[in-house]
This record gives structure tokens, C-alpha cells and sequence, in this order.
């Protein structure tokens, strides 16, 4: 099936907007990331992700309230869009399919 | 918010990040900021800052997003015509200053294109040659012991020097050598079993190698072993024509006279002398293999003197001249060495390109044609660039200065949504229109005037558009340039204008360009003013060059050459039967007529010197009735007689003074000259007070004089002022006792001012360039002051209304055209001092530069200029107010 190609760094992005819902932007994703997965990113390696999603139109975004933190600026919110939960659901699916197709024991075994 | 984060790293940010991203990523840089601040403190917060602001030097950032409205196109077909239609309006509603505009462009572009021409048609010489980056001509310096500067700069050379190359040094594939045929300027020549006769002094004897070195292409015969065998002749195709019309010339046999005798040559080819530039351009060539003057050529093996041919080589590809140099120098001194020490000399041989020597051998003696220099050839580009610089300027300050006009029209595109790069192209464009329609008129202009011009530049230019790619190449781009240069400042300016300030109607005048107009018109009035000056003073110069007393009399003298032995040998006939004519007081015989170079000198010095110590004198052989004819003094001594032999020799004051004698221990003495061996004595018999027989940009020589009664040209003084008359009687004496030669006269006063030729077109060119420069200059005055007298119409009327006179308005108005000039001429004077002074310095006897042409200068500017605006300034001040006030 033919599909918009996600970089594995951009999956992680929509996810993370996609954890963040309402108030997912720039500083706050790239926090939420460092939590999330203890990978410390530069705010613009996640601008320049959320710009190309957003080019692929994946995610929408508008402008949102003001901070006197930012010095007046507002911030730029994003929201996953359908083709961009699709996306997703697809990635899954697939790696679910694959994860299935494993036949038991072949992986070497962790732990238990 | 009390903490920031660094001023410069923002700026860098706004300056690089993309407008549309930039409120986003500044407001999550700051919010970042602003919680490391909290965590780590400023000193970290600010690293960190300062690094991501650094980190998002990255593509998506940069890119500039595209503008979503669409975008008024600067070549879509609709707004060009537009364009053109506003322009074409433009010119025709405002038909006088379009006019000045475009009048002044055109007289600057004539001037410009013809130059350019000019200058491109003094390139290229010699280069058609095959090889003729290898090809190279021998030059000669020679210094004499005790001096510094050197006596003998020339481009001939011995002739053994270049043979011997050849057959010593690798490096050199092939040579040949020239000779001017004989040393009088005229040759003789004539078809063997025909009695007419022509005269021609472009006849060259030339190696059989000849066309191994230059290339020439034939018309009738080939290059190839032509002048092999003695008395081979080959013919330019202009000499053929004349010689034998349309009949063939090859195998036929043609005579060639001199001084010397008469020979008989056979052609054995003919070349196309309008094949390429050249400075030899010889108009035959005879085989150096023959006899006489060819064999001594042949024969000579003198290694210091004797330097009278013009040697050429060619060398190996990729070998450097210098090396070669070095080589001839050891050559010298390998061969040469002995002889040039006892001649008391250093002499230097070198090798010049052949394609320098039109340009850059300028001073170098004995050339074998006309040489141009490279430093004229600037004057005239520096003159050329700034009359087109000049009717620049006039654009730029009439269209800055009306500028008010195109006002609303900016405001009103820039409303609609033009950008400023749009207005700046529109207006370019509008210049260039013009600079186009100049060309075009100075095109069929400068062809009107080709004669004229070549008349200034003293050559024979063609100008053919079509047919010459370069010219065609030169023309477009200084149409460019010129719109470029004249469309550029007002179309930044006019562009700049502010919208609303426009539309509100509170647009002001911006000083600054005021300020810059009444530069540009100072800067335009220098230039006029540098070039009055130096057209008053190289007039001065030439006036006093022409008075200047030359300690001889020059006014009512014929000079006639005698050309042939005949003619020598006939001397002392012609001379009685012509003296039996009333009107010619005296006759004398000479070599060397004042205006001619001193071609021969000999290393002299008195008893007890020798040859190495020597002083080099000048020498000259006249008769007994010349020092009377040309009225120069004897100031000690007495004057030849006809019993004198060649032994008796009158030195010149200067030669006594070089040789350490006084005038009265001089008569009496013996002078000698010669090596140990063989010395020749002269008993000197008197003493001439000198005179200058050279051009007064050099100094006196020392010279000696010699007698012979068969001297090589006679001076007449003569008493008349039917010249016609006198000279058919002269003629016809002439026919008598030497038939079958033709009679060649000139006036020696002619003769000595065709020395200054070069500074005569100079003075023509610079003439007519001040001309040009003033009326360009005053045509932009004139449209200055025709748009202050508008302007201020309403003004000139309340002060007509108040009770100002028309004198005092006209004075106002006056004073401020005025004001720049004087500036000018404040600028331009030291300048010109300065310029003129070093132009003088070339002469060794000049005029001083005086107070005389400045203020001549300065006057004729100030009325020119007073006149140019007193038109507008009158018609301003004489109009009645209620005309201008009732509309109030």
C-alpha cells in the first residue's frame, strides 16, 4: 500500500503532538519528548519536523494565545489531522501485522 | 520581564528566519529561555540560547514563504506597454527637456562612438601575422661614456647582429632585415622604356626571408622565393596600379632611382597592401641579394655603429624574450666587445614585440611609419568618458530636479501595489529608451561627420555598423552604459517616494538631492573649465613655438630637394642661373635643413684626447652660401669658401663650449676623430652661434659643419609674393638643366611646424571637445534654470507685487546658477595648473602658463554661463505678477 513515508523521528513527533492534544507546540512538545522517550532534541530539529509534517498535511495548525514568558509572542498550536491519524493507525497496524507474522521463539529472549 | 536574552543573537534570528515562521520560533526560543534562566542561571541560559538560535540556520527556516497574493509581473506584456505608453507620454508633453535630454546625449554619444572607434582601429596592429606573437624587432640603446642619457634610442640595429642570432642562438627559428631605400626620403621610380616618373619613400630592401617572417597575401605571384635572386622587386598592389594600370606587373622590369644611381629590378610578385594594419606598411620591397646599398648591408660586420636597418626575428614558441636578451648581450660582448669599448659606448640590444610597436614605441628614432601612443589614446578615452559623463549628469539633474511631476505617478503605482524594484526598472528602462533614441540619431550623425572627425584624429577611419561586428558590439553596449549611468540615481530617487506623503500632497524636496544636483553641475563646469585652460594654454605654447625666435630667419624660404646625383651634380648651374632672378636673394646648400633630424655624428675631441673621451658631435655639411641664406651668425672665424675641402669644418657654439675651447682659442685649432689607427683632423675655421634646428622640445645638439658644394638640398631666400610665378620660373630653370626629374619644393617655415603636428591635433581635439563639453554643460544649466524660473513663478511675483525690480529678480535668480560655476572654477583651476604644467614640462623651451588663462578662462565661463541663463531669468522676471497671482 502506498503511502506518505514517515521518518521514524517525525512518527515520534505526531505521536507526541498527538499525546499533547490541545496544547501541543514547539517548547512544549520538545519537553514532552524528553520525557516521554529521555531523548533531548533541539527545538529546531522538532520546528523543522512540524514544519514537514505539516507540509505533508499531516498536522494543521494555528496561532494561539500570547505569553509574556514568549515576550508577547504567540504560539504556533498543532493538531493531528485525518490523513495524519491514518498514518498512524496504519504504522501500527503494520508493525502489528509484522510483530504477529514473528513466529514464537525466535527472538532471543529477555528477562522471564 | 526583567532578563533578555542576547540583543545580537535576536537580531541575527529576525534577520535569517523566514517572516512567517519567525513570531513562533522567537516566542518558543524566549519561553525556553526564559525557564533555563530559572534552572541553570543567565550565564548557561544565554549559551544555550545563543546555540539554538545558531541550530536554526537550517533550510526550512530560511526559505522565504511565497507571497499569496499575486504579484504585479514586471515583463507581463500589458504593463510594458503601459510603460512605454507613460514614457512616450512623458517625452512628448515635456518636448523641451526631452529635447535637452536627448540633444545633449546624442552630441556626447558622436563624441564617444567615434572615439571608441578610433581607439579600437589603433589596436591590432601587426597581429594578422602568422606567429606574430613570436616575431620581434630589434631595438638599440646606446649610451655614450659620460652620459647618462642615451644619444641613440633607436629602433634600427647593425646589421650583422640579427644574421649572427640566427646562426648562434636556438631559440631563433628565422630573421630578416629592412632597410628605408637610401637615405634621402625620395626614391624614384619608374617603368624600364617609359619616361613618367613617381616619387615614393615607402621602399624598403628586404632579406630573401622577408615572408618566412611577416605574411603578406599576394594577388599576383607568391611569397615563396620572390625576392631570392639579386634585383628582385615586389610591388604593394597600390604601387602597381599606379605603375602599370591594369595590366599585369609580374616579370616586368621597373627602375628604381636615388641619390645614388639609377637600378634596374624585376617584379616578381605583388601583395595586397589592404590586408591587415602594419607599421612598416611598405609599398614595395627590392631583394636585399642585389648590389650596391644591398651588398653593404650584406657585408657589414660592424658591431657598435652603423645601426641603420630594422632587424626582425622570430622565435621558437614559448620562448621568453628576456632570455633572448640576455643572450644578445653576451652575443655583443662575445663579437662586438673591443670595438664598442674604443668607441667609448655601452650599447644595449633588445627585442620588442611587433605588436607593441604601434602603441607603445613612441620616442624611439628612425621609426619606418607613423606610430600612435598609448597615452594619447588615453586623453582621448578620458575625454570621450567625460563628455558622456557630462550630458549623463544633464539627465539626472533635469529628471531628479522635475521630479515633482512623476511624484503623484509613483504614489499611485506604489498604491496599486507596485514594489520599488518594479519602479526602479520602469524608470531605467525610460532612460535607456532615451540612450537608444540617441544612438540612433548619433549613428547617421557621426557617419555626416566622419570627414571632419578624421580630419581632427588625422586618419582615415570608417565606420560601418553592419559590416563590423565590434563597432556594432561598441555601440550597444555605450548605449547601455549610458543609460544605465544617466537612469540609475533617479530611478533609486524617484523610486524612494513615499506613497502616502505623495498622494497627501506634503511631498518635499529632498536636500540631499538639491545639494547633489549643485555637485553634479560643479563637477560638470570643472571639466569644462580644466578644458578651456588647457586649450588657452597649449595655444600659448604653440603661439610661442611659432615666435619663438630659433637664431635663424624661416619666413621666405623654399627648400628644394635634390634628389638625385643629376640633380647634385648641378648644383653650382641651378644655383647661378637662379640667383639671376630678382626675387631670390640667396641660394645655399645643405644636408640637413632645420626641422631634419641630425642622422650622422662622429665621437670628436682635441689633441691629446682619444676616441672613448670623445665628445658626440652632430654632424651637417652645407656650402658656402647657406649660414647667409638662413641668416644664422658667425660669431668667430670666418664662413666656408669654395676652396674649402672637407678637412674645414665651423662648429656650433654649444660644440666649442662641449669641447672645453673658447671662442677665441677655437678658430685654428684642429678637432680629430677616429681611432688610433686612423684619425681624421679637421682644422676648424670659424664659429656659428646656434641655432635650433630641432623641435624646441628638444635641446641644442652640438653640431659640426662640413663643407661640399653638391649638397643634398638647397634653401632659397626669396623675395615675393607671387609665389605661383616664382615658382614656375624656378620650374622651369628646374626642367632645363635637370630634365626628367620632377621638382619638389616645400616652405621651411611648413617644414619646422610640422614638428608640432602632434600638438596641433591635440590642440584641434581639445578644441572641439571644450566646445562640446561647455554647450552640453550650459544646455543643462539652461533646463535647470528654465525649471526654477517655473517653480518660482509665484514667488517672482509676490516680489514683483512687493516692489522688487526686474534687475534685482533677475540678479536672484542669476546668483544661484552662478554660484556652482564659480565653485567650479575654483575646483578646476589648481587642477588644470597642475595638469598643464606637466604637459609643458615635455618642452625644453616653454611659455610660462600665467594668470592670463585662468582669467581668460574664468570670464568666458561665467558670461557663457551668465548668458545661458539669463534667457529664463528674465522671461521669469519680466512676466507680469497678475498673471502668476490670480489663480490664488
Amino acid at each position: 500500500m502506498k503511502r506518505t513515508y514517515l521518518g521514524e523521528f517525525e512518527e515520534i513527533v505526531l505521536l507526541t503532538v498527538s499525546i499533547l492534544g490541545e496544547g501541543a507546540y514547539g517548547v512544549a512538545i520538545t519537553d514532552e519528548l524528553d520525557r516521554q522517550t529521555g531523548r533531548s532534541v533541539s527545538i529546531s530539529a522538532v520546528h523543522a519536523a512540524l514544519h514537514r509534517l505539516e507540509e505533508k498535511g499531516m498536522l494543521s495548525s494555528f496561532m494561539g494565545e500570547a505569553t509574556a514568558e514568549r515576550g508577547g509572542r504567540r504560539k504556533r498550536l498543532f493538531r493531528v489531522t485525518v490523513i495524519g491519524s491514518k498514518t498512524l493507525q496504519e504504522v501500527r497496524e503494520q508493525r502489528n501485522r509484522l510483530w504477529d507474522a514473528i513466529a514464537p521463539q525466535t527472538l532471543p529472549v529477555l528477562g522471564m | 520581564m526583567q532578563n533578555y536574552p542576547p540583543r545580537w543573537a535576536d537580531r541575527l534570528l529576525t534577520f535569517f528566519c523566514a517572516p512567517h515562521l519567525l513570531e513562533e520560533v522567537q516566542g518558543d526560543l524566549h519561553e525556553r529561555y526564559q525557564r533555563q534562566l530559572a534552572l541553570f542561571g543567565e550565564k548557561i541560559a544565554r549559551r544555550q540560547y545563543v546555540w539554538n538560535v545558531l541550530s536554526f540556520i537550517r533550510p526550512f527556516a530560511l526559505k522565504r514563504k511565497k507571497s499569496e497574493f499575486q504579484t504585479t509581473f514586471l515583463c507581463s506584456p500589458t504593463m510594458l506597454i503601459n510603460y512605454l505608453k507613460v514614457a512616450f507620454r512623458n517625452l512628448v508633453r515635456h518636448k523641451t527637456f526631452s529635447s535637452l535630454n536627448v540633444f545633449g546625449l546624442t552630441v556626447g554619444t558622436v563624441c564617444c562612438l567615434y572615439i571608441l572607434a578610433y581607439v579600437k582601429d589603433q589596436f591590432g596592429y601587426d597581429t594578422y601575422h602568422k606567429d606574430a606573437e613570436n616575431i620581434y624587432r630589434l631595438r638599440t640603446n646606446i649610451v655614450h661614456n659620460g652620459g647618462d642619457q642615451p644619444m641613440f634610442n633607436s629602433c634600427t640595429s647593425g646589421p650583422v647582429i640579427a644574421p649572427t642570432m640566427k646562426k648562434d642562438l636556438p631559440e631563433v627559428v628565422e630573421y630578416t632585415r629592412a632597410l628605408n631605400f637610401f637615405t634621402t626620403k625620395n626614391n624614384v621610380l619608374g617603368v624600364v622604356g617609359k619616361t613618367e616618373t613617381f616619387i615614393d619613400d615607402k621602399g624598403f630592401l628586404v632579406d630573401s626571408t622577408f615572408f618566412n617572417v611577416f605574411t603578406y597575401r599576394f594577388t599576383e605571384g607568391s611569397p615563396e622565393h620572390s625576392l631570392d635572386a639579386p634585383y628582385t622587386a615586389v610591388l604593394s598592389k597600390t604601387l602597381a596600379k599606379k605603375m602599370f594600370g591594369d595590366e599585369k606587373a609580374i616579370n616586368k622590369r621597373i627602375k628604381v632611382g636615388s641619390n645614388i644611381n639609377t637600378t634596374i629590378y624585376t617584379v616578381t610578385g605583388v601583395y595586397d597592401d589592404n590586408f591587415g594594419k602594419s607599421h612598416l606598411k611598405p609599398s614595395f620591397l627590392v631583394s636585399l641579394n642585389s648590389g650596391g646599398l644591398g651588398e653593404f648591408a650584406r657585408n657589414n660586420t660592424e658591431w657598435g655603429g652603423n645601426n641603420f636597418i630594422y632587424s626582425y626575428v622570430k622565435l621558437k614558441p614559448h620562448v621568453s624574450p628576456e632570455s633572448v636578451n640576455t643572450k644578445i648581450a653576451a652575443l655583443l660582448q662575445r663579437y662586438g666587445g673591443k670595438r664598442i669599448a674604443e668607441l667609448g659606448m655601452q650599447k644595449k640590444v633588445f627585442l620588442e614585440k611587433i605588436t607593441d610597436i604601434h602603441l607603445y614605441s613612441k620616442g624611439v628614432t628612425n621609426q619606418a611609419g607613423k606610430v600612435s601612443d598609448i597615452s594619447f589614446l588615453y586623453i582621448l578615452l578620458t575625454i570621450a568618458a567625460f563628455i558622456q559623463l557630462i550630458a549623463c549628469i544633464n539627465f539626472v539633474n533635469l529628471t531628479t530636479a522635475r521630479s515633482v511631476r512623476r511624484a503623484k505617478e509613483v504614489g499611485v503605482r506604489k498604491a496599486v501595489g507596485a514594489f520599488r524594484s518594479v519602479l526602479i526598472g520602469q524608470f531605467l528602462g525610460e532612460s535607456m529608451l532615451i540612450a537608444f533614441i540617441s544612438i540612433f540619431l548619433a549613428l547617421p550623425i557621426v557617419q555626416l561627420l566622419l570627414p571632419f572627425l578624421n580630419s581632427l584624429t588625422d586618419s582615415a577611419l570608417e565606420l560601418n555598423v553592419t559590416q563590423n561586428v565590434d563597432i556594432l558590439v561598441i555601440t550597444v553596449s555605450v548605449a547601455l552604459l549610458t543609460g544605465l549611468l544617466a537612469g540609475i540615481y533617479p530611478a533609486i530617487y524617484l523610486s524612494s517616494f513615499k506613497p502616502v506623503s505623495v498622494l497627501k500632497g506634503t511631498f518635499k524636496f529632498n536636500p540631499t538631492s538639491v545639494v547633489l544636483r549643485k555637485g553634479l553641475v560643479v563637477f560638470q563646469f570643472s571639466i569644462a573649465i580644466v578644458l578651456i585652460i588647457g586649450v588657452l594654454v597649449i595655444s600659448k605654447q604653440l603661439d610661442f613655438m611659432q615666435n619663438k625666435d630659433l637664431g635663424f630667419n624661416q619666413k621666405q624660404k623654399i627648400v628644394i630637394s635634390l634628389s638625385n646625383e643629376n640633380a647634385q651634380g648641378q648644383f653650382t648651374a641651378l644655383k647661378n642661373e637662379l640667383l639671376n632672378q630678382h626675387q631670390i636673394k640667396n641660394i645655399g646648400g645643405v644636408r640637413y635643413y632645420p626641422s631634419q633630424s641630425f642622422l650622422q655624428d662622429m665621437l670628436v675631441f682635441k689633441s691629446g684626447g682619444s676616441m672613448d673621451k670623445g665628445v658626440l658631435i652632430k654632424n651637417n655639411v652645407v656650402d658656402e652660401g647657406f649660414l647667409k641664406t638662413l641668416g644664422i651668425k658667425l660669431i668667430a672665424g670666418r664662413n666656408f669658401t669654395p676652396a674649402d675641402t672637407n678637412n674645414q669644418v665651423i662648429l656650433s657654439e654649444k660644440s666649442v663650449r662641449d669641447l672645453n675651447l673658447t671662442l677665441t682659442t677655437a678658430v685654428g685649432t684642429e678637432v680629430f676623430t677616429g681611432a688610433v689607427d686612423n684619425v681624421d683632423a679637421f682644422r676648424v675655421i670659424g664659429v656659428y652661434k646656434d641655432y635650433i634646428n630641432n623641435s624646441l622640445k628638444e635641446e641644442i645638439k652640438p653640431v659640426m659643419m662640413h663643407y661640399n658644394a653638391q649638397p643634398e638640398y638647397m634653401v632659397l631666400e626669396v623675395q615675393s609674393d607671387n609665389y605661383d610665378g616664382l615658382m614656375a620660373n624656378v620650374e622651369q630653370t628646374w626642367k632645363k638643366l635637370i630634365p626628367g626629374f620632377p621638382l619638389q619644393y616645400s616652405f621651411l617655415d611648413e617644414e619646422i611646424q610640422k614638428q608640432y603636428v602632434e600638438e596641433k591635433t591635440l590642440r584641434k581635439i581639445i578644441n572641439s571637445f571644450t566646445f562640446i563639453a561647455i554647450l552640453i554643460s550650459c544646455l543643462g544649466l539652461f533646463g535647470l534654470a528654465m525649471f526654477t524660473a517655473e517653480q518660482r513663478t509665484k514667488e517672482i511675483g509676490v516680489r514683483k507685487v512687493l516692489g522688487a525690480s526686474v534687475l534685482s529678480i533677475t540678479t536672484l535668480l542669476s546668483k544661484e546658477f552662478l554660484k556652482p560655476v564659480v565653485v567650479a572654477l575654483l575646483i578646476a583651476s589648481p587642477l588644470s595648473y597642475y595638469a598643464m604644467n606637466k604637459w609643458l614640462e615635455s618642452f625644453v623651451y616653454r611659455t610660462e602658463i600665467g594668470w592670463g588663462s585662468f582669467a581668460v578662462a574664468g570670464i568666458a565661463i561665467v558670461a557663457i554661463s551668465l548668458f545661458t541663463v539669463s534667457y529664463q531669468t528674465l522671461k521669469a522676471a519680466l512676466i507680469n505678477p497678475v498673471t502668476t497671482l490670480k489663480s490664488e
